[in-house]
């Protein structure tokens, strides 16, 4: 095969980008960067107009998401309520925190760590092989098509959550611009997470527990850095940096020190390059169960 | 074919399909104790400010013990019937199931006995080992099992009725992924997997007494220390285990009642 002329691989296992002899100029690659980013919003709006086929459902879906988000302020109320508290933080910079993290968890359920179930779905049913045929990088396509419609309830929550503690806090006392900084890199956490996931099921095909277990260790997300013990304090800032999802974003917002934060930003973009070099591999190494 | 003849049949059929899911099953291995390490970490670190030693009533050791057979509980009392009622209905299968000679809800009881009692061995018992590893046996001392037991089989049914309602939703609006998810986030408050319902506001708790919904967790958890108290409302276990059971009663007659309602809606209309 010329690697030269614009057809792809007749081997629909590779994974290549679509190459043409333009796309070695810069100019070009970021006109196909912005191609890719209209595929990607019409594909979303594509995922909207089939979900609304069931209008009130998916209302219904969009309003439990959004509740979601105030069972863990709910649980820290009825706990100060109860005469507990969490050392060193007030209740309002507790939801401030529980708000940054519903915020951030939502947004990246709606648009990264969805690929795990998207890749779930189709690897099951044997119609991964579908996205292999299009002319596009897969694993971007594998992120435009598994986009979740409902999870925007979540999002939405927990920007009301994140306005709602500012309010009852009287503003904030640190930079929104390293507060949106830290937002970037969360973003980034999560799709690192994301794409390793999604690599685990083209490998092991049946993986819905691990998001369980996901589940279970995001919930610490929600609380400060300092209730947990030195070791368990190191690992959620190194080799699982959850502590970019609310804790470092709070932080700065509320203008509090950010200790071990450049650390867990180190790791988080080695944590993506790495879920980004799995998922190839695996991709490599997938069979299809057919149809 | 006689009643009993036909159970067995059910039965059996329904242990072999559930032994499909063994592998995912077993991974509750993982999850259980995770999820109780992870409700471990925050609540040691609210105790760990509190001079007291007690919230809500609740003593560190007492949360811990909460969350553990809560864990535990859940394996029990898991219940998919709403999941599998809503894709029978859309997809027109239940068809199939109304043409056999059994009730439809009777056979998702059957089934989920056998799915329970499987998860018994490969979930229950093997999470109990892995918890009293990593918290201590002494987590399951002074445990009232008769009056756990009697209280978990309440719960079992509450759940189902409280499911099959929120299932046959489907039969008026198909697709009701929504409504589960809402149904799910509120029994989740309601039932006390979040928090023990004693430790929410005093108004709150009166409600709460008077709904099913805390016979589903609450209430076996507070089987098991062999107290109960809710709202004011303090009553003996067997006075619990009798309010529990005619809460349940009324609520099967309601699904039941529910279901001839809403079967006449079904047109069998599949994709």
């Amino acid at each position: 095969m010329n690697k030269n002329n614009i057809t792809r691989s007749s081997n629909v296992r590779s994974s290549s980008l679509v190459r043409t002899p333009e796309a070695s100029n810069p100019k070009s690659r970021i006109a196909v960067f912005c191609k890719y980013v209209l595929l990607h919003i019409e594909v979303v709006k594509l995922g909207f107009a089939s979900r609304l086929a069931y209008r009130t459902d998916f209302f219904f879906s969009v309003f439990a998401f959004f509740l979601l988000q105030f069972v863990g302020p709910l649980f820290v109320l009825f706990v100060y309520n109860a005469g507990g508290s969490f050392p060193g933080w007030t209740k309002e910079q507790i939801l401030l925190l529980q708000g940054v993290t519903n915020m951030v968890k939502g947004f990246s359920w709606m648009s990264l760590v969805c690929i795990l179930w998207g890749t779930h779905r189709r690897v099951r049913y044997g119609k991964f092989d579908l996205l292999l045929l299009r002319p596009v990088n897969t694993l971007w396509y594998v992120f435009m098509v598994s986009f979740d419609e409902e999870d925007i309830g979540q999002f939405v929550g927990g920007i009301v959550l994140t306005i709602a503690a500012l309010v009852l806090l009287g503003g904030w006392n640190g930079s929104i611009l390293l507060f949106f900084a830290i937002i970037l890199v969360a973003l980034l956490f999560f799709f690192g997470i994301g794409v390793l996931l999604s690599a685990l099921t083209l490998r092991f095909v049946e993986t819905r527990r691990l998001a369980e277990i996901l589940d279970s260790l995001l919930m610490l997300s929600g609380y400060p850095r300092q209730i947990y013990s030195p070791g368990v304090a190191s690992f959620f800032s190194t080799f699982f940096p959850l502590f970019v999802v609310g804790f470092y974003p709070a932080s700065a917002l509320l203008g509090l020190p950010l200790n071990g934060v450049w650390l867990a930003v180190g790791c988080t973009i080695l944590l993506a390059i790495i879920s980004v070099i799995v998922w190839y591999r695996a991709l490599r190494g997938y069979q299809s169960a057919g149809g | 074919m006689g009643f009993f003849r036909k159970t067995a049949a059910l039965v059996l059929i329904s242990l072999k399909e559930t032994m499909r899911w063994r592998i995912v099953m077993m991974l509750s291995l993982l999850t259980g104790p995770m999820y109780m390490i992870v409700s471990y970490v925050i609540w040691a670190a609210i105790y760990s400010v509190n001079t007291q030693g007690v919230i809500g009533g609740y003593t560190f050791n007492d949360i811990v013990t909460y969350y553990v057979m809560g864990t535990l509980t859940y394996y029990l009392i898991y219940d998919a019937v709403d999941d599998e009622l809503e894709e029978d209905v859309l997809e027109g299968r239940l068809t199939t199931y109304l043409l056999k000679p059994y009730h439809y809800l009777g056979f998702h009881i059957v089934y989920k006995l056998s799915h329970r009692s499987i998860a018994f061995l490969i979930e229950f018992i093997p999470v109990i080992l892995i918890a009293g590893m990593i918290f201590g046996f002494k987590q399951f001392q002074g445990i009232h099992l008769l009056n756990y037991a009697a209280a978990v089989v309440i719960a079992f049914f509450t759940s189902f009725f409280l499911h099959a309602l929120i299932g046959m939703l489907a039969f008026w609006f198909y697709k009701i992924n929504g409504m589960k998810w809402l149904y799910r986030i509120l029994v989740r408050l309601l039932q006390g997997s979040l928090m023990p319902l004693s430790m929410m506001p005093l108004l709150v708790q009166k409600v709460l007494f008077f709904l099913p919904f805390q016979f589903i967790l609450f209430v076996p958890l507070q089987a098991i220390k062999g107290e109960y108290t809710l709202g004011g409302f303090s009553l003996s276990i067997p006075q619990l285990l009798l309010y529990g059971i005619c809460q349940t009663v009324v609520l099967g007659f309601i699904t039941f009642a529910v279901w001839k309602i809403a079967i006449r809606k079904y047109t069998g209309a599949g994709q």
